[in-house]
């Protein structure tokens, strides 16, 4: 999901380091999306001989998101096999799913399947995962009270709750001492809403359009990642600026417009402790392929995408090996994904690939 | 010297695990270029479109199945870890809390090292080993060394040790460190050597 910086922009920032003045912090102008031909070639899988060979034979990569054929009409997968645990993969399983050495029972334990579902009733599985996703979706720790990505992440895991309840679920998050408590609100949307995010990502736009919030919605649900860009000294950072050059695909014309986006959130007034929020005014915009009404229409459209539900396992193979997936563990990978969209879990998911008879090898 | 004599053991026994990565692999031309680390038979994937149109699963590293699995072990493990060991958690581990990079609360952070926090790690360890090879009055010989290796690699592993491991561990406590004339620190730097080694510190 990277887009790679457009080089006018790579350019000037590069250019006129000194000179830059901190704009839109966070995101800032994320300008550029239009990949550098020489940038596709050595990134992009034109380097491997199935890629050589879609290409060859006119294959193309388009198809609807969210609704591929394989969405549709999935290939069964092949079924799990036991797999005997080795005192090793105890140890490998204890400390991925839990942050904890296998305890005595644990190594007694004979199958891999067994000693996973023991694992994954522990709350320390639910710590670690929600400890996992908080430094995934934020950019660095925050205190307890401004920590809503962490307590609702626990929350949902520890009630098995469909992992989509994260983004989209009716909670309200409110700053208690010591944490933040998790209450049911029907206006709620999943972290997005609490007004210790929002404040969080409200970024410094000089109109306070949400720039840097909109940018964390792609980013947390789709694992979208940009090079944040920054503008000249003189250089127009209104909306209007954006619009045009090379600021523009970014910010209006790519899937994820950032600024189109943004209308569908609330604008910031004041600064720092005095920030509130204006509801937004712009009405319905056009984007992921449709008219959204609202952030929860954008964000249940992201939620219910192929991207989604991809970006969620690329988490759960990074949670478990330190790493994204490769080429060899598709089907390790297809498993997860399945049991994510069937079972609605991010429990499921994770013993999904937990169980793999690869995980120990 | 004395402290570099100890970093010597350990990295004797970092280089054997080195090695016996290596070893896996035969010396052909085509490993020489990497190709063995590739993944030569990848499963044909389901496909996952992206808003963009693009297929998600592209951009996947192009690696074989069991690459790349060893982490290493965090800080919140480590007192089991040489508890399970050892038999002892060293004082020494929980001021070098640091040295093992442990995330923040709510937060989550893979372990990283340096030449610092491996250089606390055998610390760490030969403190905990001093303790628990108290009773041992005599120089280790080929026949006690064996035995010695034997069973603290298979506790420390999680997995019997090969005997290329053994060889080495033997050999670092009977000729390698046969210039160290206390006789308890040479049981203890043999130790400390397995506990610092990649076996241990990863999962």
């Amino acid at each position: 999901m990277a887009a790679p910086l457009h080089s006018p922009c790579a350019m000037k920032s590069g250019r006129r380091l000194l000179l830059l003045v901190p704009v839109l912090a966070g995101l800032a102008a994320a300008c550029g999306s239009t990949e550098l031909p020489g940038a596709r070639k050595k990134n992009a899988p034109a380097d491997t001989d199935r890629a050589r060979e879609e290409e060859k034979s006119g294959q193309t990569d388009a198809v609807d998101p969210g609704t591929s054929e394989a969405a549709k009409k999935p290939s069964p997968l092949p079924p799990l096999e036991p797999t005997a645990l080795t005192k090793r993969c105890a140890v490998r399983l204890s400390i991925a799913l839990t942050g904890k050495s296998p305890d005595p029972a644990l190594l007694a334990t004979k199958e891999v399947g067994a000693a996973v579902d023991k694992l994954m009733a522990s709350p320390d599985f639910a710590e670690r995962y929600a400890r996992f996703t908080n430094a995934e979706l934020n950019g660095a720790p925050a205190a307890a009270s401004e920590d809503p990505v962490y307590f609702l992440a626990k929350h949902v895991i520890a009630n098995d709750k469909p992992w989509s309840d994260l983004f989209t679920g009716k909670y309200r998050l409110e700053p208690i001492e010591g944490g933040m408590r998790v209450s049911d609100d029907p206006s709620g949307l999943g972290y997005f809403r609490s007004d210790v995010w929002r404040k969080r990502y409200a970024g410094n736009e000089p109109d306070g359009v949400m720039l840097s919030a909109a940018f964390r919605i792609f980013q947390n649900t789709t694992g979208l990642e940009l090079n944040a860009s920054v503008g000249n000294p003189d250089e127009d950072r209104t909306a209007k600026g954006r619009s045009t050059g090379v600021c523009k695909s970014c910010h209006f014309q790519d899937w994820y417009a950032l600024d189109t986006a943004a209308k569908l959130l609330p604008t910031k007034k004041g600064e720092d402790m005095e920030i509130t929020f204006a509801p937004p005014t712009a009405g319905p915009q056009q984007l992921l392929g449709k008219a959204l009404a609202d952030d929860r229409a954008l964000v249940e459209t992201l939620v219910a995408s192929d991207a989604w539900r991809f970006a969620q396992c690329r988490n759960v193979f990074k949670f478990m090996f330190g790493r994204q997936e490769n080429k060899c563990e598709a089907v390790a990978f297809d498993r997860c994904v399945e049991a994510l969209s069937t079972q609605k879990t991010i429990r499921a998911a994770v013993a999904a690939l937990a169980k793999d008879p690869s995980v120990c090898k | 010297m004395q402290v570099k004599r100890f970093l010597a053991a350990a990295a004797s026994v970092f280089a054997f695990v080195a090695c016996q990565a290596g070893d896996e692999f035969d010396d052909s031309d085509q490993n020489v270029e990497g190709s063995a680390l590739v993944c030569t038979s990848p499963p044909i994937p389901r496909s996952y479109v992206g808003f963009d149109q693009n297929k998600l699963e592209q951009k996947r590293p192009d690696e074989a199945v069991d690459l790349n699995r060893a982490r290493f072990k965090p800080f919140s493990v480590m007192a089991d870890e040489y508890k399970r060991v050892l038999g002892v958690v060293p004082k020494s581990l929980a001021p070098a809390r640091e040295a093992f990079g442990d995330a923040p609360e709510r937060w989550y952070a893979e372990p990283t090292h340096s030449g610092v926090s491996l250089t606390t790690i055998f610390n760490v360890g030969l403190d905990g080993c001093t303790a628990t090879v108290a009773e041992r009055t005599k120089a280790p010989t080929a026949e006690t060394a064996t035995a010695f290796c034997k069973d603290l690699m298979e506790k420390a592993y999680s997995e019997d040790p090969t005997a290329e491991q053994v060889a080495v561990c033997v050999d670092l406590a009977t000729t390698k460190l046969a210039s160290v004339t206390d006789v308890r620190s040479r049981w203890a730097q043999v130790c400390a050597s397995i506990l610092s080694s990649t076996p241990f510190l990863t999962y």
